[in-house]
């Protein structure tokens, strides 16, 4: 076996990974190569070294656990939540993106029907606003409603 | 057939709180070790144990035994770890507290604080591992599992695990070299 295939099983080597023969096979290079010996060492301290570090000791048990799942189940039961339809995210992305596409059609096929396209009459100014017939006299003068020129009627008149 | 645990996971489903109980003393403290030695921190660690036996208690109902209760469990509490690893940027150094199982040999003061010092350096070595290393070592070196349960465990492949150890020793030792080298 070549050195940079030993050193590649290193790792395994040291957590015993490795199966019977590759591990006694690379048991034999490490016995005759020095440099790989050197590096399997040097790994095998630094994980020795891992020994130093003690565990920890738990401090709390079983009734912290049952206080922990109470407190949750309170906080539940307190909170409202909102009723949430099963809508997977892929349908959700579908009906948005849907409603967009509805919305733009719509806007470039449909005639702009809502947009008034001639004034009011001076009968349905006066109708709307309860106004009495003379009140609109002087609006009258100066613009006309009626045929849907809006300059003043002086203007008009001076041309 | 079924073992230990999963028995006791299928009690528990069917709501005896006993069988749960005893699954708690069984796998608690290795959670918190597990979780511990991933994030440097025992006060979080605790907090992530207990998470992960608090969502397994209150799922319990639904319990199918697809897979070993230990995995089931030890894939929330790395899951928990990993998550909690990532986000935490600062290496909580070595409190007494955390240190104090040091002393229980009691050797003399300045070997206890070559002792300590040893500690930290280890701590700190295995906390400077990105992530996903440190705790492919923890599950193998500190809690002895084997690749396919490591694998299992972090949900993925033996392959990516041999990777990640293969990686993490040799980190470790970049590490420690002042340490492993003075030791010759």
């Amino acid at each position: 076996m070549r050195c940079f295939k030993v050193r590649a099983l290193l790792s395994k080597y040291l957590d015993s990974e490795l199966g019977e023969d590759l591990s006694a096979e690379v048991g034999k290079h490490l016995a005759k190569c020095f440099a790989c010996r050197a590096a399997e060492a040097k790994l095998r301290r630094a994980l020795d070294l891992l020994r130093e570090w003690p565990e920890t000791e738990p401090q709390f048990g079983y009734d912290a656990l049952l206080a922990r799942v109470n407190q949750k189940h309170v906080a539940r039961e307190r909170s409202v939540p909102m009723p949430k339809l099963p809508v997977p995210r892929w349908a959700a992305a579908i009906m948005a993106a849907t409603s967009i596409a509805v919305g733009v059609a719509l806007g470039i096929i449909l005639p702009e029907s809502n947009v008034p396209t001639s004034l009011p009459s001076e009968q349905q100014v006066v109708n709307a606003m309860d106004l009495h017939p003379y009140d609109v006299v002087e609006a009258s003068l100066t613009y006309s409603l009626a045929d849907g020129d809006q300059r003043p009627i002086e203007k008009r008149e001076l041309q | 057939m079924q073992d230990h645990d999963t028995e006791l996971m299928l009690r528990a489903s069917r709501g005896e709180d006993t069988a749960f109980r005893e699954l708690f003393d069984r796998h608690y403290k290795r959670a918190v070790n597990i979780a511990y030695r991933s994030t440097g921190d025992s006060d979080l660690a605790e907090d992530i144990a207990m998470d992960a036996f608090a969502r397994i208690y209150e799922s319990r109902r639904s319990f199918k035994p697809t897979a070993k209760f230990t995995t089931y469990l030890y894939r929330i509490v790395v899951n928990l770890s990993i998550n909690a690893a990532k986000h935490r940027k600062t290496i909580k150094h070595v409190s007494l507290d955390d240190s104090t199982e040091i002393a229980d040999s009691e050797p003399g003061p300045e070997q206890n604080i070559m002792r300590e010092d040893l500690t930290r350096a280890v701590r700190e070595a295995i906390l400077t591992l990105p992530p996903s290393q440190r705790i492919a070592l923890v599950l193998t070196r500190y809690e002895g599992f084997s690749y396919q349960q490591a694998a299992e465990a972090m949900g993925t492949s033996v392959g990516a695990v041999e990777s990640l150890l293969y990686r993490a020793k040799w980190n470790l030792y970049k590490a420690l070299k002042s340490i492993v080298e003075s030791e010759r």
